[in-house]
């Protein structure tokens, strides 16, 4: 269907409304129900007995959940950090030469970590690091950065070589013409502009190590639960509104990420 | 080497890619620009002009060939090491920058202190009229506004050569106008050798010292605006820079005034004496729409006729499009003035004459 002006407007097709009234419900009430009995003064997380903060507190006073949620922002930072870097020197590398012969190749390499399925990396990097262990007798957080940081690697590649792709390259060869050597030109040209992506590129990195289960499931050593992964080993036993309260709080983290980060986007956007 | 060329290309030619898809942009050129010089690479898109400009800032290599600045061989030299400087065709104002800093950029990276950068900033700020914007961020100022503030970031550090690329094509006709004005009391200002890039003939004669004009790679003719108009090398070079009227001629003898020329349809003309072309010689004789008289045909025989077939009226003067004979037409300009006693009109016989000292011999 066509509106008066003769373009097509997804808007006019019968049933849109409805359609997307119903994705949008299937896809936030089971959220909105989460968080409603995160707040749930009983025990129970379908009956509701009364408001109350009892569940932020008994989440609060565990020991194990502020342990894992230390271990998970650690492992969080650091991955992500180092997911960027390389994800930076990457996407320079991939978009600020002239096409050669394999860039494409690299661009699947560097992305491969999508389309690996999960369970694939978990189990080859259980077998591996298992040999490492046994070789050096390290077994802390090690293992669980590098493996992080090894699949957030395209997450934060993205979105840099989309910024890098946007900027105008002739900033650079402006400042190569004002006397910067290669380096300064990308410290005092590129990396500014550029600046607003990598930021966007760890925070996706961030907040994709934050809740991985599968990877951190087999990569782990004995103690070293996560957030997600203690989750998943309490909800075994059975649930309590706690599991709400704790999902809240990430929830919380992701939505004051994203908000951070477009209030940033958004000023830049606007100073350009 | 002669001292006072500032900037000398020397057989260079660049290509782009490799194997059937290889495209010479820059072909075996050869070129010296004087010191001082208002120097101008014209010609249409995809000829070339571009590319040299690259090769002279050092964005490019070339794959033959040398390019000397002030007796140096800089061929290999990369561009931060160059004492040249580039206006961009879109400006390269850094956004993240002010006005101030983006003037600043080029002495900041040439590590010269605070307290020479400031002065230097101040002056170039007067220099285009711009003192007032100077801690205004680039993203908040006018096209007019930004094209002076690349002029002055690439003035800035001095440099020997500046380099101009199409830089007033984003800009409207009166603004234009106005940077065309600017440019040329900058560089006189200044001193600096300015080798400036454009498609717009117009643009070309009206701020050059010299010109080249470029086609398909290849170097066509180098002259001043006045020697390239009125002496044009070939026919591109003729039909490119103004307008032009070609008449396929065959020699036919020679008289008093030089050679008798004639059409293929058999009208018969003079045009002037070659010590290169003889009788039963076939050439292309080139006039300017300008330099054609017209008059309503008198009757009288002899000399070429035609009949207007169109008229285009552009106010200071009047365009006739006259057909000769069949596949031979000229246009004709003419300037509109109070005290001409005719009027034409289409499908009127005129008379035409075309002046010996107006005529020229091209090749191709």
């Amino acid at each position: 269907m066509a509106d008066r002006s003769g373009n097509f407007d997804v808007r006019h097709q019968g049933g849109f409304t409805l359609i997307a009234a119903f994705t949008f419900f299937a896809l936030y009430l089971p959220i909105a129900v989460l968080v409603v009995f995160a707040f749930n003064g009983g025990d129970s997380i379908s009956d509701w007995q009364g408001l109350s903060l009892h569940w932020f507190y008994e989440a609060a006073r565990d020991d194990r959940v502020i342990d894992a949620a230390i271990r998970s922002f650690v492992l969080a930072v650091s991955a992500g950090g180092i997911a960027t870097l390389t994800a930076t020197l990457a996407a320079i590398a991939t978009t600020r030469t002239a096409p050669y012969r394999g860039l494409s190749a690299k661009y699947a390499f560097i992305n491969l970590p999508l389309m690996v399925p999960e369970i694939v990396t978990g189990v080859a990097l259980l077998i591996f690091f298992s040999r490492v262990k046994m070789w050096t007798g390290y077994s802390g957080l090690g293992y669980l950065i590098a493996a992080h940081a090894a699949f957030c690697i395209p997450f934060a590649y993205l979105p840099i070589r989309a910024r890098l792709e946007s900027m105008d390259d002739s900033l650079e060869r402006a400042a190569a013409d004002l006397y910067a050597t290669p380096f300064r030109a990308f410290r005092y040209v590129t990396l500014p502009l550029l600046w607003p992506g990598v930021l966007a590129g760890f925070m996706l990195a961030f907040v994709i190590s934050l809740d991985d289960v599968v990877i951190t499931e087999f990569v782990k050593s004995g103690g070293q639960d996560t957030l997600p992964t203690y989750m998943l080993g309490q909800i075994r036993r059975g649930t309590t509104p706690a599991m709400n309260a704790i999902s809240t709080i990430f929830l919380l983290f992701s939505v004051l990420a994203v908000t951070i980060m477009f209030l940033v986007d958004g000023k830049r956007a606007k100073a350009q | 080497m002669a001292p006072n060329n500032a900037v000398e290309i020397w057989r260079v030619t660049k290509i782009y890619g490799s194997g059937d898809g290889a495209v010479t942009a820059v072909n075996d050129v050869t070129l010296n620009i004087g010191t001082n010089e208002f120097f101008t690479l014209l010609g249409p898109s995809g000829c070339g002009k571009t590319s040299l400009l690259r090769l002279i800032a050092g964005f490019e290599y070339p794959a033959s060939g040398d390019i000397i600045l002030d007796g140096e061989t800089i061929t290999a030299t990369p561009p931060y090491k160059r004492p040249i400087n580039t206006v961009f065709q879109s400006y390269a104002l850094f956004p993240h920058m002010t006005v101030a800093e983006n003037i600043g950029f080029g002495l900041k990276m040439l590590d010269l202190p605070k307290a020479e950068i400031e002065p230097r900033v101040a002056e170039m700020l007067r220099l285009v009229r711009m003192e007032a914007l100077a801690s205004r961020p680039v993203s908040k100022l006018s096209g007019g506004q930004q094209q002076r503030v690349a002029l002055a970031r690439a003035l800035a550090p001095c440099p020997k050569v500046l380099l101009l690329d199409e830089p007033l094509s984003a800009l409207d006709y009166k603004l234009r106008k106005e940077m065309q004005v600017e440019l040329k009391r900058l560089q006189a200002e200044t001193g600096v050798t300015f080798i400036f890039v454009t498609h717009d003939q117009e643009e070309a004669l009206t701020m050059s010292d010299r010109i080249a004009v470029m086609s398909g790679g290849k170097l066509l003719q180098v002259g001043g605006p006045r020697e390239i108009y009125n002496h044009p090398a070939n026919r591109f070079v003729a039909s490119f820079i103004g307008e032009a009227n070609f008449l396929d001629v065959t020699v036919t003898g020679e008289t008093g005034e030089g050679l008798s020329l004639a059409l293929a349809s058999g009208e018969t003309f003079t045009g002037p004496a070659s010590d290169e072309l003889s009788a039963g010689a076939k050439v292309t004789a080139m006039i300017r729409p300008e330099h054609v008289r017209l008059q309503p045909a008198s009757g009288e025989a002899g000399g070429l006729t035609g009949t207007i077939e169109n008229i285009a009226y552009i106010g200071t003067d009047t365009y006739y499009h006259v057909v000769i004979s069949q596949g031979q037409a000229l246009s004709v300009r003419l300037q509109n003035r109070p005290e001409d006693g005719f009027t034409l009109e289409t499908g009127d016989r005129v008379s035409l004459s075309l002046p010996v000292s107006a005529l020229r011999y091209l090749k191709d």
